[in-house]
């Protein structure tokens, strides 16, 4: 289990990593993830420990300057490949032989603006191959986001303004990966991710969860990715039960677990609601 | 050995309690059977039996409450309840039995010895949140309750000398905490309902705080500003209209746990005295403190803390 030292240092690089990008257009980056969640519901007072420490941002191939390749801006600053994987890097200090908690940094494309026919690269523009790592589910993170003021949890001076994405979009990927990893029958099927998408909807009002999913209804660029995010949502949170048996699983043994249980029924409900709204 | 003698026509006292021990030490006590007892009338047996030294001397009821052993236990003087509250201190023979029922008071045979309802809390808050003197007439006009009413709610009070009273019937003393303790045992919220907000207790206040409907925040949240003690489970609630009131605020019926309840005032003396702080609006604490004293568990323990400060703080609110 993480202690503070680790939520410290896994802020840290996420501020690291932006820095290291500052010279992009900041319209073209968008931090995604738990550490996305953890920035959106820092109030929300919940009994889960968020204990992922990555660093994720979405990069906008549309929008990212070519010049010069984030793949040297990155290799520049001491970022190395993961297992030589495409987009998935270590922070400046950690590598294969010596992993550290919270120095992992994925660079991801959503899938509908990939190119080419990669099956993981994102094949950004420019002498970028292996840069980005395409994933799908991360669309509606580029039109569902605000500027953030993203602070070290030391020393609090030290702030850096990015976008950070909103909690439609989270919940949209956050469903997205659920659904995919078990229709694999996949092992990282993890409690947090459920406990994740709790907290976002604990930590936001109605009337702004609608605003913004009825916003993303209408981008046409993202009508795919949408309604499969949609459906993923209802599979996996309000029709479907996959949801609620990993939450439970996740439940403190504690004096909570009813209060808990009744708060994710209701929101839950409510998340259906808002999906049958914007129909 | 113990023996109970039952000496009719006696003028004294209506039996004997005859104790003997194997080695033949003996004492007799004075049975005294009541309807019903409080320390005012055990004051008056006394005077009665003159004479008598209060170890002598037992009394029987249906029912003693808590503030009428504690009195009598103080002096020395033996009981006996229906409930299973005893109490018996002797040197010769030496025996000493005590025991505490925790079966409740048995409901007050009369409707006029309740402390419920509108008007029954609004003198009770008045008495407690302002200092005597109190007229009966002055209390009667300044509550809009009747004459007949008044008098009879102090006498009761007075009974259980929870209040004293100088010539004219004009209350000059007040105990306050008592009188609190006394009211929980008959305190009845009209219409209360339990609620869910989904999004917790933090955001049901930040809801409390923009709102423009009339509440009032009871309960161990609003005693957690006057006196913290314990975090909050339950947030309690007055409001006007229990279900516009939810649907303003996003609360769901709850069919299991719910963290809010929410509760029609028995008397819109309930939002008065009110205090405001951290934009929050918190009843009074006399009113905190009698909600809280009808719960149980950390509802309990939350009142006796609240009752400590208000205590020791009574400029604060009185």
């Amino acid at each position: 289990m993480p202690g503070a030292e680790d939520y410290i240092l896994a802020r840290r690089n996420l501020i690291q990593v932006l820095e290291t990008l500052r010279y992009y257009t900041r319209e073209a980056i968008v931090v995604v993830g738990a550490q996305a969640v953890y920035l959106r519901t820092e109030r929300t007072a919940l009994p889960f420990s968020p204990f992922t420490l990555d660093s994720d941002l979405v990069v906008d191939p549309r929008l990212l300057q070519v010049l010069p390749p984030i793949r040297e801006t990155l290799a520049t600053h001491g970022y190395t490949h993961r297992k030589g994987q495409p987009g998935l890097y270590w922070a400046p200090g950690a590598n294969d032989e010596r992993p550290s908690n919270g120095a992992q940094v994925d660079i991801l494309v959503p899938e509908e603006f990939a190119l080419g026919n990669g099956r993981r690269d994102a094949n950004l523009p420019g002498e970028n191959g292996g840069a980005a790592r395409r994933t799908a589910g991360l669309e509606a993170t580029l039109y569902d986001r605000d500027l953030c003021e993203i602070a070290d949890l030391e020393q609090s001076h030290r702030v850096i303004e990015a976008y950070v994405a909103g909690p439609a979009a989270l919940i949209l990927a956050k469903a997205e990966k659920i659904a995919e990893r078990s229709s694999q029958g996949d092992p990282r099927l993890k409690v947090k991710d459920v406990t994740d998408v709790f907290r976002v909807l604990r930590g936001h009002e109605r009337d702004d969860l609608e605003r913004r999913f009825r916003s993303l209804a209408e981008v046409k660029d993202i009508a795919a990715s949408f309604a499969h995010g949609i459906a993923a949502i209802r599979g996996v949170f309000v029709s479907g039960t996959l949801g609620q048996s990993l939450f439970v699983a996740g439940l403190p043994d504690n004096g909570d677990r009813g209060e808990l249980l009744d708060s994710y029924g209701f929101l839950m409900e409510e998340l259906g609601a808002i999906l049958d709204a914007i129909r | 050995m113990v023996e109970l003698d039952d000496i009719a026509g006696s003028p004294l006292q209506d039996a004997w309690l005859r104790i003997r021990s194997t080695e033949g030490k003996e004492t007799l006590i004075a049975v005294e059977f009541k309807t019903e007892f409080s320390p005012k009338s055990a004051e008056t047996i006394l005077r009665k039996l003159e004479g008598a030294k209060p170890r002598d001397l037992m009394l029987v009821a249906p029912h003693f409450t808590q503030r009428t052993q504690a009195y009598l236990r103080d002096r020395g003087i033996a009981f006996l309840d229906f409930s299973g509250n005893a109490y018996l201190k002797l040197d010769e023979p030496a025996l000493f039995v005590s025991a505490v029922s925790n079966e409740p008071a048995p409901a007050p045979e009369t409707g006029n010895r309740r402390l419920r309802g509108a008007k029954a809390g609004r003198l009770l808050r008045h008495i407690c949140d302002y200092r005597p003197p109190f007229s009966v007439s002055a209390l009667a006009r300044e509550l809009s309750i009747d004459v007949g009413n008044v008098s009879r709610y102090l006498e009761l009070l007075n009974r259980e000398a929870l209040v004293v009273r100088g010539p004219r019937g004009v209350v000059t003393d007040v105990d306050w905490e008592g009188v609190l303790r006394r009211w929980s045992l008959d305190y009845r919220m009209p219409v209360q309902d339990r609620y869910h907000d989904p999004r917790g207790l933090d955001h049901f206040r930040a809801a409390l705080q923009k709102t423009d409907a009339r509440y009032v925040l009871s309960g161990v949240s609003a005693a957690s500003f006057y006196a913290p003690y314990t975090a909050e489970t339950t947030a309690l609630c007055y409001c006007d209209d229990l279900h516009s009131f939810a649907k303003a605020l996003g609360l769901r019926t709850a069919e299991r746990s719910s963290n809010v309840i929410l509760a029609l005032p028995f008397d819109k003396v309930v939002y008065d005295r009110t205090q405001v702080r951290s934009d929050l609006t918190l009843a009074a604490p006399s009113q905190v403190a009698v909600d809280l004293l009808t719960g149980r568990g950390r509802d309990l323990q939350q009142a006796e803390e609240l009752l400590r400060w208000m205590r020791e703080h009574e400029s604060a609110w009185r």
